[in-house]
């Protein structure tokens, strides 16, 4: 940046912030047209920060972030898979720089839970429904015995039904 | 002098709101009405004391009187008068006088509301209001106090956290408050409920303008939260799947199930238990969340430091569930029902299936919140849990949500028929695929984008749809102009189509996300002069420069934009450095319009000159923002009084 002309101020100003936040590398990740872009920020998304910032790779910019991108990006101009990749990490920083739980041992808990949650949940409603469209089918056969102490309610009812059928033609 | 005053004002508030819990249950017990229209009053003067205690709060913060604790920490005197009263909810002792500030005004409206005052369920209620009062009181009053004395007033303060300076960091607690608060009223109405055995619906018909408003506060909460976070925290994105996200995610799932499954006890008087089990959830669930921001179990960038609040919300949350379950079971052969469905094609069937879905998603989101401390109990270490763990197991859960969205309204209550469902779905299913056809034709190759598009298209076709032909029916039968027939269609039937308008919010909002399968970023160091291109964007770096403002110093990067040749104008992401605080706050530059978001971060600079930038181009995020206006609108059409928000029939049958 070009310092001549601007104001006593800002010269104070821009030397107090180039003591205090000097944090530009050089271009640190891929280009979004270079072939290894996708597989950069697949790798960036499953990697925390290491610095305890409590941030994941992606959202962090700090100097740990920025050196870890580089790391990154060292590693995949090398030829390096991405489990390799993400396995080298694993190694340093144990599993806690994952962002995401591994699909094995218990881990894998974490994935299939909820599944087997929604699974247990589908079969309880399916089995529920069962038995209460049976119930009405039941009640219905009942109802066959007694049209004449019911006429009245029923042609309230489908009085109803008829009302609000008229809502979905 | 004054804060000693308000604190005085909360020790009377914690006394009169124990002696509202007795005047309102001895009262009730001994039909005593003198005493019940003290307890009621009572509930008024608590609602003052604690207003006039905020008040002394925030008169501190405003005067900078330093010689307040919580003044000192987190304001300064060179802070506008806006952030120096938004400082009330900015730290843990503030923020728990603005829930209970919020808590006690909902009582105090449930105290002299005169609609509901015949079902004699207020004392119950009042009371489960004022024991979740008491315990706030005793919170603030013995461990969280805003209105602690510094022994030597320092002469400046620490100042609020920069990052906290943003209109959206102003707006997000105070919105999420007002829906967790929310969610407190139907809750003791159902406590009530079942305490006086009454299992009818008349619980559920008294709360459901509270439900949908805390619902819609909640709504407005998160999203507020992301517009912070979008903009402030410089990471490119509104949802993270950080803990403190989702702990306010949670309840406005459930909160979300809840609203459609009391529409099942009200159509056909079933689904008690599940509806009570459903709000005690609701309830915990904001209970939960507030532990998670004040414990610290979890990591986040969101949650409260340095707090030992969590273990007492914690034992709090534990005494309501075990005290609410033991109600309910001990009800539950009151709450049992006649059960019956007569199709498996029916509204009610697909308002199951929305349940399923909303509370596996629940499940699937609380469980990988939690799952950190479960892998770290059981292995031994603590496993991160992140966003592509959410996307991989929740977002499927939510995607299906959508279609069921689409598919619900155009099934009939009772009984659907094949030849209705080919009716109603035939226009719908060919807009989506015509247009996962055409999309997929001009490259979106990626399958998730490319099914969420078409089952979002899906779902708000068939919205469209059902406005549409409602609109005509009624101008067959009435020959009313089509203006004049949307307009009485929808006023005449505003619960059911202010559900739609949210709906439509929700299906944008679910838009916007698809647009993240196709962002793009740039991070690049840059020399002033030098051009940027990112997408069909062409960045002109034009210099890096300073500038004061009041008492901060910001650094800018000055940036012309062009779209092809076409010049755009400049953008000016910066970094702003404060006084009184040692890191500086990121201001992104946003250039938004509806297709996509040009956002650009400033992120370094080094001594010669080259500076740093993170640019991303974030395509639909707009329809974001949109989205959670047009469901703020939906529920406001929904609730406002007068015609129109009446029930549809009763489907129960007559013994």
């Amino acid at each position: 940046m070009n310092l001549i002309g601007i104001n006593r101020f800002k010269s104070k100003l821009i030397l107090l912030v180039l003591v205090l936040f000097i944090s530009a590398g050089p271009t640190w990740a891929f280009d979004p047209t270079h072939p290894d872009y996708q597989l950069y920020k697949e790798i960036e998304n499953s990697l925390m920060c290491t610095d305890g910032c409590g941030m994941t790779l992606i959202a962090c910019d700090n100097t740990t972030a920025i050196e870890m991108r580089e790391k990154i990006r060292q590693f995949i101009n090398e030829g390096i898979p991405k489990e390799d990749i993400l396995q080298s990490f694993v190694a340093i920083y144990g599993l806690e720089v994952l962002t995401f739980p591994p699909k094995k041992g218990f881990n894998i808990t974490a994935w299939v839970t909820p599944f087997v949650a929604l699974l247990a949940g589908g079969l309880t409603i399916y089995l529920a429904l069962d038995k209460w469209v049976f119930n009405h089918e039941e009640y219905d056969l009942d109802q066959d015995d007694e049209v004449s102490h019911q006429e009245i309610d029923l042609e309230d009812y489908v009085q109803i039904l008829e009302k609000e059928q008229k809502k979905y033609l | 002098m004054l804060p000693d005053i308000g604190f005085i004002f909360l020790l009377l508030g914690l006394a009169i709101s124990i002696y509202v819990i007795a005047a309102y249950l001895v009262g009730n017990k001994l039909r005593h009405q003198k005493l019940l229209e003290s307890a009621k009053g009572g509930a008024g003067a608590v609602f003052l004391l604690v207003t006039a205690s905020s008040l002394t709060l925030i008169y501190a913060l405003m005067t900078s009187d330093f010689s307040v604790k919580y003044v000192a920490r987190y304001t300064s005197t060179d802070m506008v008068s806006f952030y120096k009263f938004s400082a009330f909810w900015a730290g843990n002792e503030g923020s728990l006088l603005l829930w209970l500030w919020m808590l006690v005004g909902y009582g105090a409206v449930i105290a002299y509301s005169k609609r509901h005052q015949s079902t004699h369920m207020t004392p119950y209620v009042m009371s489960i209001m004022m024991v979740n009062a008491i315990f706030f009181f005793v919170m603030i009053i013995f461990v969280a106090n805003p209105f602690e004395r510094l022994a030597v007033a320092p002469s400046e303060g620490n100042g609020l956290n920069p990052m906290l300076q943003h209109p959206g960091m102003v707006l997000h607690p105070v919105t999420t408050y007002l829906g967790y608060v929310g969610f407190l009223v139907p809750f003791a109405y159902a406590m009530a409920a079942l305490i006086l055995k009454r299992v009818d619906d008349v619980w559920i018909k008294i709360t459901r303008r509270w439900t949908v408003i805390a619902w819609m506060f909640l709504t407005l909460g998160n999203m507020y939260g992301g517009q912070w976070a979008y903009v402030e925290l410089g990471w490119g994105g509104m949802w993270a799947w950080d803990p403190v996200e989702n702990a306010s995610f949670l309840p406005w799932l459930t909160g979300s199930a809840f609203l459609h499954s009391v529409m099942i006890q009200e159509r056909k008087d079933m689904l008690k238990i599940w509806n009570v089990s459903l709000i005690i959830i609701t309830y915990g669930l904001t209970l939960f969340g507030t532990f998670l921001v004040r414990s610290g179990v979890l990591s986040s960038v969101h949650a409260f430091a340095d707090s030992n609040l969590g273990l007492y919300f914690l034992l709090f949350l534990g005494a309501m569930m075990i005290g609410s379950l033991y109600i309910m079971f001990d009800r539950l052969n009151l709450l049992r029902e006649q059960r019956e469905i007569q199709s498996f094609l029916s509204k009610e069937s697909s308002f199951l299936i929305n349940n399923l879905l909303l509370v596996g998603a629940t499940f699937a989101v609380f469980w990988g919140t939690v799952f950190p401390l479960i892998s770290e109990a059981v292995t031994n270490v603590k496993v991160t849990v992140g966003a592509p763990f959410f996307n991989q197991v929740a977002g499927p859960i939510l995607l299906a949500m959508i279609l069921v969205m689409g598919i619900c309204p155009l099934i009939a209550w009772q009984k659907s028929s094949v030849a209705n469902l080919r009716s109603n779905f035939l226009n719908p299913l060919v807009v989506a695929l015509v247009l996962a056809a055409v999309l997929f034709f001009l490259g979106m190759t990626k399958p998730w984008a490319l099914a969420a598009t078409s089952i979002i298209a899906f779902a708000t076709a068939t919205h469209i749809q059902e406005f549409v032909r409602g609109t005509m029916v009624r101008m067959r039968m009435t020959g009313e102009g089509p203006l004049t027939a949307f307009k009485n269609l929808t006023l005449k039937s505003r619960r059911r189509y202010g559900g739609y308008v949210i709906h439509l919010g929700i299906f944008m909002l679910a838009f916007s996300f698809v647009g993240e399968f196709y962002h793009i970023e740039k991070t690049t160091s840059v020399r002033a002069g030098e051009i940027i291109q990112i997408g069909d964007y062409n960045l002109n770096f034009n210099k890096l420069d300073a500038r004061r403002e009041g008492p901060n110093e910001i650094v800018y990067a000055d940036i012309s934009v062009y779209k092809g040749e076409k010049y755009l104008g400049k953008m000016h992401p910066e970094k702003i450095f404060y006084p009184t605080w040692p890191q500086p706050r990121t201001n992104v530059a946003v250039r938004g319009t509806l297709a996509e978001d040009l956002y650009i971060v400033l992120v370094g600079w080094e001594q010669d000159g080259t500076t740093a930038l993170k640019i991303k181009v974030n395509p639909l995020m707009m329809w974001a923002w949109i989205g959670m206006y047009v469901m703020v609108f939906g529920s406001i059409f929904a609730l406002w009084p007068g015609q129109g928000t009446a029930l549809g029939p009763k489907y129960t049958r007559r013994s």
